[in-house]
């Protein structure tokens, strides 16, 4: 079979499984979701799955053995039993505030504790859609897919034309929201392959302030393909934190997308930890659409075996007086793979945009590669932006050093490794959240 | 029976439209490409049989070759099949002094301090008796030919050295490269020949120049330069002065292998016409340049100053299999009016403790685009590589854009890579400052711009470094409002 027949192949298993799962929602049809789904899975069949030759940004991942499994959707089969025992095992159980735990992507309302924490309201769509709450069915739809490029991120469109669970949140104007809010997606064990499609819409307004934590847990060793989607709009001078833990089983496909439009005067902040999973993929792409934005985007990976993990970011500058920052980082044993590929872009209206762009690894196996890709693409000229790449192997001199002074070669090493890691988690301002990454970093060391 | 006569003789009377060998003397051939141009052009450089296969396997892989889009640049599409890919050098009218020349050239060659006697040459006047160039060259000949070091043209080396062509060409870019190279490697017509037997270090940078009779070598320009175990040799290509050319699409394909202790310095300067102030009529630069450092310790060195040209689409490449090899490139480019260019370099760390350098400086101004595009690969044998690359950026005024694209890739965990890149503009602080102190703002933006490029242009061989500076100054010219 050539590429284009299994090209084909793939877009009718996926069309089959969208009919399906189209007639299941019985009676749905009247919901505001159907026509998103319609759309965005034509979008998703006029391009199909990008692969290293049709798309530049897929250069060094490739989906097309991965999705090439008859993945079936997870949401319709009967699964291994969760319970609230296992998820405070994979949440943070420690950290107060709002917890939604979603199972393949469906909303798990007895494993989930909503606090009902001043200002802020968490829904999930499923319980939105039962409910009379006029207010937030209008937010769903006047919101959901505005802020992702479907034509642009197939895989994202994708995501949406299955879209029927997700998270739904809004932060109030003004409203400071202490304590965090997490999202677990739990992907349960199946006997077969499955996907699921996760999705998350928080909409934060005006002088709003968040905390908002999506944790992705695998279950097992089974096959999936987790699908992801999270959308963010930030009203004028909002002020969010986001982080995103992975830890997908170990067989597990995970594509991740995050678009964000900011407005003026808003700060933004995310930070992912790709701990573990077989091919990981994180998009992140901020439009920085007002000025005096802040935008920070930082990333550690810490891989081993035959893992692969692909940062793919997209800033895009629109008004002037803007700062980004970057500052991905990753640590590549045995077998695995990091790829960076980070775009800030500078439109002609965006003067005085200051950029500042960063990617390190580390190797630590002969077998282990490292592909970056850090791009520029300016057409102001009064910006400051500069990028940096840097690859190498643990300091020789600061090991010996170590070693000199009694420390052993695997404390030193670690020692080194953390140093190395130290401005990620120093960005963290939980200290219960900053501690439980920190020390999950160190066991996978 | 006398309308069969006529029938006979009328068909006789036809020309025999599915051809033109009856045309072999004639100098042209129609526009147009296949593979009857290709053996006609052949025929006529008296090529011998592998040479014409060669040139047809890479027609018929060209034939299911797509022109490439990847590159950040916009021009409107080529039609192949109108180009005419032969014309013999033709004789330019002959200008008797130089009241004839275009005065906007003179006035270009005045800025550029080109002596009087030079300007003749370059305008195509002329020249007088008492500057014999003709003689100069011998004595260069002469020289070169004392140390057996091979320089000439391509068809020439193709006569008289045909088995070190056959050794060496395609050996770096095969006729399966790429669009343009393959293009090229079918109908390229002339180009020069280097070859610098072992040990011999080559008395004389290397010029062009001083190649008379490889003028007008056209569009489809060939150089293989070999400098065998323990040689050195410095090129230059180009030259600082406008060039003019009919031919708008340029694709030319150079090769460079360097033995083991071989050092190949190789420096170009373009600045070809870009077009007028719209971008109309510019020449469109498709160049492959690839080197390959063969042998141990062996040193390529690529330094460029890109003026010219509407669209430049150029990537000196450094193959560093030897170990201890080492690979530089050291890049200017200059985008004005509405310009483009994408350029930049790749490097391949093959052998070990290979080292490369980049260092690429581009500057845009007017609706100029300028890309840096690079790749610096360390594959799984490259123990002990090391990159270091530095791509900066300067836009001046609001309407021109600076790109950088470089891509990295690591196999090998004893690689230490850096990459950093920066885009700036001149500080109107900095302008201030000069202007303070009795400089024109013109005089200022050239001083800084020179400071900007000092890393690259401390490269150049002296004789194209001063002409260098004089052609960036008048390169930007009316930039700054």
């Amino acid at each position: 079979m050539n590429v284009a027949e299994k090209q084909s192949e793939l877009k009718k298993w996926y069309q089959l499984n969208f009919q399906t799962f189209e007639q299941s929602l019985n009676g749905s049809k009247a919901s505001p979701l159907h026509s998103v789904r319609v759309k965005a899975f034509e979008a998703f069949v006029k391009n199909g799955f990008p692969t290293p030759r049709t798309s530049e940004d897929w250069k060094y991942t490739n989906l097309q053995p991965i999705v090439k499994n008859d993945f079936e959707l997870a949401a319709f089969l009967k699964s291994h039993q969760v319970s609230i025992e296992d998820v405070n095992k994979l949440a943070l159980a420690k950290l107060a505030g709002d917890r939604l735990v979603f199972l393949d992507g469906v909303f798990a309302p007895i494993l989930s504790e909503i606090t009902n924490q001043k200002g802020l309201s968490v829904r999930s769509f499923s319980d939105l859609e039962k409910s009379s709450d006029k207010q937030h069915k209008d937010l769903l739809s006047e919101h959901l897919t505005k802020y992702v490029n479907l034509e642009e991120y197939g895989v994202a469109a994708l995501n949406t034309g299955f879209v029927n669970d997700g998270a739904l949140i809004e932060i109030e104007e003004g409203a400071e929201i202490e304590k965090p809010i997490q999202l677990l997606f739990i992907s349960t064990v199946h006997s077969r392959p499955t996907v699921s499609y996760p999705r998350v819409l928080l909409v934060s307004r005006k002088d709003s302030k968040a905390t908002v934590i999506e944790n992705y847990k695998g279950f097992g060793q089974n096959t999936y393909f987790t699908c992801a989607v999270t959308e963010a709009f930030l009203d004028e001078s909002a002020d969010i934190k986001h982080y995103k833990i992975l830890e997908e089983g170990s067989e597990a496909t995970h594509y991740g997308h995050m678009a964000v439009v900011q407005s003026a005067k808003s700060k933004f902040s995310t930070s992912s930890f790709s701990y573990s999973g077989k091919l990981i993929r994180n998009e992140v792409t901020p439009i920085l659409n007002g000025e005096e934005i802040e935008c920070h985007l930082y990333g550690l990976s810490v891989l081993s075996e035959e893992q692969h993990v692909d940062n793919f970011t997209v800033i895009d500058h629109k008004k002037p007086n803007c700062h980004s920052n970057e500052l991905y980082k990753g640590i590549y044993k045995d077998k695995s793979r990091g790829v960076f590929s980070g775009t800030i872009i500078v439109r002609p209206d965006a003067q005085k945009t200051d950029a500042i762009q960063s990617n390190q690894a580390i190797l630590l196996s002969e077998d282990a590669e490292v592909d970056a890709r850090p791009q520029l693409k300016i057409w102001a000229d009064d910006v400051k932006c500069t990028h940096g790449a840097t690859v190498g192997q643990i300091d020789q001199d600061a090991l010996f050093y170590l070693r000199a002074r009694g420390i052993s070669e695997v404390q030193a090493k670690h020692m080194l490794m953390q140093a190395f890691a130290i401005d990620i988690f120093q960005e963290i301002e939980d200290d219960f959240l900053r501690e439980s990454l920190e020390n999950r970093f160190l066991e996978l060391l | 029976m006398s309308t069969d006569n006529e029938t006979i003789e009328n068909f006789t009377k036809q020309e025999y439209k599915w051809g033109f060998y009856s045309d072999i003397d004639s100098d042209t051939v129609p526009p147009g490409l296949n593979e009857d141009v290709i053996r006609f052009i052949s025929a006529k450089k008296e090529e011998p049989e592998w040479l014409l296969e060669w040139r047809l396997k890479a027609f018929r892989k060209w034939q299911e070759m797509e022109e490439p889009s990847w590159a950040f640049v916009k021009y409107p599409a080529v039609d192949y099949q109108d180009i005419s890919y032969y014309s013999a050098p033709k004789k330019k009218p002959e200008l008797q002094s130089l009241d004839q020349v275009d005065p906007e050239l003179l006035k270009t060659y005045e800025k550029l301090g080109i002596p009087l006697v030079e300007q003749k040459r370059l305008a195509g006047v002329a020249v007088d008796a008492v500057f014999d160039s003709v003689s100069v060259i011998t004595t260069y000949k002469e020289q070169l030919e004392e140390h057996g070091i091979i320089f000439c043209s391509f068809s020439e080396a193709v006569k008289n050295h045909p088995e070190l062509v056959r050794k060496y060409l395609g050996s770096v870019v095969p006729y399966t490269d790429n669009f343009f190279a393959t293009l090229n490697s079918a109908v390229f017509t002339d180009g020069s020949f280097v070859y610098i037997p072992p040990g011999v270090r080559c008395p004389l940078e290397l010029s062009t120049y001083f190649r008379i009779n490889a003028q007008n070598t056209g569009q489809f320009e060939r150089t293989l330069i070999i400098a065998d175990k323990g040689s050195y040799v410095s090129y230059m290509e180009g030259c600082t002065a406008p060039m003019r050319d009919e031919n708008q699409l340029h694709a030319a394909v150079v090769e460079l292998i360097a033995h083991e202790d071989a050092e190949i310095k190789y420096s170009t300067i373009q600045n070809w016409y870009p077009g007028d102030k719209e971008g109309k009529g510019g020449i469109y630069n498709f160049v492959t340049k690839r080197g390959i450092c063969d042998g141990a310790n062996s040193k390529i060195s690529w330094t460029q100053v890109e003026t010219g040209s509407a669209v430049t689409w150029k990537y000196p490449s450094c193959i560093l299999k030897g170990e201890n090899s080492v690979g530089e490139f050291y890049s200017v480019a200059i985008t004005n009016n509405m310009q483009q260019a994408d350029t930049g370099t790749k490097m391949i760390h093959i052998g070990r403790n290979t080292k490369s350098t980049i260092v690429s400086k581009g500057i845009s101004a007017g609706r100029g685009q300028n890309t840096y595009r690079g790749q610096v690969k360390v594959m799984k044998s490259a123990e002990n590589a090391r990159n270091f690359s530095q791509c900066d950026s300067m836009l001046m005024g609001d309407k021109c854009g600076a790109h950088t694209f470089p891509y990295i890739e690591i196999r090998n965990p004893s690689a230490k890579v850096e990459h950093e890149a920066t885009t700036s503009k001149i500080g109107e602080d900095q302008i201030f400052y000069c202007n303070q102190r009795g400089l024109s703002t013109e005089d200022a933006v050239s001083m800084l711009v020179h400071g900007f490029c000092k890393e690259i242009f401390k490269e150049l061989p002296m004789e194209f470094a001063v002409e260098a500076r004089q052609l960036l100054a008048i390169s930007l010219e009316d930039s700054v409002g």
